[in-house]
């Protein structure tokens, strides 16, 4: 009986001790409270304003420190995208080109493919964008390879009229008016230096396969 | 009124450089560019390697005297090698190059952390959440597109791995997409031209935009790729021979995956050569979590068998090297605590470096302890001093051991 009374008590003490740092109002603490607003300001992105209040509830651990300090700070619909792995390109480049780049089968290391059964976010770096826009340039120099369209140098109406159609199918939503215009000033101006149409038009398909609209979900 | 610079030691620098040059050259198979070297005097290229065990790094083997008196780790007297300067190192070491085995020494890190996760956070991010390796490459300055690199699909573990100025960590995962991003792409009709590619992606920057603002977090990596991209499309083309490079780490033409300890030493290697300023290699393909190796001899095994073999060729193409200033730093979490070799609350790393000096500040006690050692912020700055970095970004470096 000693000994379950015993237990009892302790088990009280115990739970009175977690109540003591489990919710936190305001803090009376100055350091503990200036450690709290750094680890806050640290996590939150820079130029997006934390939605939680400051007076929200944190939970203060046995040693005194929030538990809450490395909760993530920032607004809702935020960091919803996520960059598509390796085994989801292997069929998006052809389902959107209409063509298998022969370079995407080698494409695997580059883009750091975790192999069958397993997951690993992705990430960019400059080498798989660039990789990624060859992929798309070669895929694309198979599409623009015929028809008459792409038989003559882009023009800003032609340019306009592909890049929404790119824009369209390869992401999947109608693009917005400053996303054609920057597709086709690209095309207009910034393949000038390419005499073969046919390959200045692929090199804007391939800009339009590169973007985050495409490479990210 | 301009005024003539040229001294014997820009003639010495110059020739040095020249020499570095050609020595490159085995590698990039290029030789023109001979014809318009020996005018210029070109500044010597430092490159920071960060080589860190996953799990831990053993210090018998850069304080192995100290486990000789009670044959701790299995040390005696007969299989240490005394460097000088009280520096004494496992014997597995002789491996190495004589000029590493000169220009070698422990540094002491007293950071008090036995934990996995606070002492990898802890060596590679200071408390504002800023990223070591970013910060020194930012320092180191120079022209390099891609300026801090890990290769290999392991990431630095470290939950912060931020920007810094515009400087952000990149990652090289294939040697052969990477020789092509820096131009050495073979002449192919499907290869696009590198300034129409450069204003591509500048385009496809804008038309990301609004996607990379709404997920700061997720798409950073993105983000940062699409500028470092840009960036390296727009410096001058640089050719390397893979073949080349292959052969020398003992590895297939064909294999250019950076999938094990000897693929990411020679990516290490071709980034060195690219510029880049820091080059980390996270190494996985070995346990080094080591419990329970009371007698060293699985790190031993390990450090004999995967990973001195591979160093060693990147140490004798690398270290000594005329234009060059390699400085390759051997660390873990922590050190290995007696008698069950788990978790010491310190670490001592090894560096080797041209301008490193043998000797020691991270002498072990027999009992795996360091006192009065200086933490890691300032094995931070004994790199940036070794790498002869124009700035102090981790303030004065307190090790005496940098010539």
């Amino acid at each position: 009986m000693r000994t379950r009374i015993a237990a009892v008590a302790l088990a009280i003490l115990l739970g009175g001790a977690g109540c003591d740092g489990m919710i936190q109002g305001a803090d009376n603490n100055p350091t503990r409270t200036a450690k709290k607003a750094a680890s806050k300001a640290a996590l939150t992105p820079p130029g997006l304003d934390p939605v939680v209040a400051p007076t929200e509830r944190t939970y203060l651990g046995f040693d005194g420190v929030d538990l809450a300090a490395s909760r993530v700070v920032a607004p809702a619909g935020t960091d919803r995208d996520r960059i598509k792995p390796y085994s989801a390109l292997m069929g998006d480049y052809p389902r959107i080109l209409g063509n298998a780049p022969g370079l995407l089968d080698t494409m695997a290391a580059t883009f750091a493919d975790p192999g069958p059964r397993w997951y690993q976010e992705t990430k960019a770096n400059a080498v798989s964008v660039y990789s990624a826009y060859r992929i798309a340039f070669e895929g694309c120099l198979t599409l623009t390879g015929s028809g008459a369209t792409y038989a003559a140098a882009p023009t800003a109406a032609s340019a306009t009229a592909a890049c929404t159609a790119w824009q369209t199918a390869f992401w999947s939503r109608v693009p917005a008016t400053g996303e054609v215009s920057t597709c086709a000033n690209f095309a207009t101006q910034g393949t000038t230096t390419e005499t073969n149409p046919r390959r200045q038009w692929a090199y804007t398909c391939a800009a339009v396969a590169t973007a985050g609209q495409f490479l990210t979900f | 009124m301009s005024q003539s610079r040229f001294t014997r030691r820009s003639l010495l620098q110059g020739s040095a450089a020249l020499a570095g040059v050609m020595t490159a050259n085995r590698l990039t198979g290029s030789h023109g560019f001979l014809g318009t070297a020996h005018a210029q005097v070109i500044p010597e290229q430092s490159t920071v390697v960060c080589l860190y065990l996953l799990g831990g790094y053993n210090a018998l083997f850069c304080s192995a005297d100290s486990f000789v008196p009670a044959n701790s780790f299995a040390c005696t007297s007969s299989n240490v090698m005394d460097l000088g300067n009280g520096l004494v190192v496992d014997a597995s070491f002789g491996a190495l190059p004589s000029f590493a085995q000169q220009h070698m020494a422990t540094i002491g890190i007293n950071h008090h952390l036995s934990g996995h996760d606070t002492a990898n956070n802890a060596n590679f991010t200071d408390g504002a959440g800023n990223c070591y390796p970013v910060m020194l490459a930012s320092a180191m300055g120079g022209t390099s597109a891609i300026k801090c690199v890990t290769v290999g699909q392991d990431d630095l573990p470290s939950n912060s791995i931020n920007p810094y100025g515009a400087v952000s960590m990149q990652k090289v995962t294939d040697m052969a997409s990477t020789i092509a991003a820096l131009g050495g792409a073979a002449s192919d009709p499907t290869v696009p031209n590198r300034v129409i590619a450069a204003s591509g992606l500048t385009a496809v920057q804008a038309m990301t935009q609004q996607r990379l603002l709404a997920s700061p977090r997720s798409l950073q990596s993105l983000g940062n790729a699409y500028s470092t991209g840009i960036s390296t499309l727009m410096q001058p083309a640089q050719v390397f021979s893979y073949p080349t490079l292959a052969q020398a780490y003992g590895m297939s033409p064909t294999s250019t995956g950076v999938v094990d300890f000897q693929s990411k030493m020679a990516a290490a290697e071709l980034m060195v050569l690219a510029g880049a300023n820091v080059v980390n290699i996270i190494e996985t393909q070995d346990g080094w979590d080591t419990h329970g190796d009371s007698d060293g001899s699985q790190v031993r095994q390990q450090m004999t068998q995967d990973i001195l073999p591979p160093l060693a060729t990147f140490l004798s193409r690398m270290l000594n090297t005329p234009g060059y200033n390699v400085v390759l730093a051997i660390f873990g979490e922590f050190s290995r605590s007696l008698p069950g070799s788990d978790h010491a609350p310190n670490l001592s790393s090894t560096v080797m470096g041209k301008y490193v000096q043998v000797g020691t500040t991270g002498r072990v006690s027999s009992d795996v302890t360091l006192s009065s050692t200086p933490a890691i912020p300032q094995f931070w700055s004994f790199l940036a001093a070794a790498a002869h970095c124009p700035t102090a970004p981790f303030g004065a470096n307190p090790h005496p051991l940098v010539m």
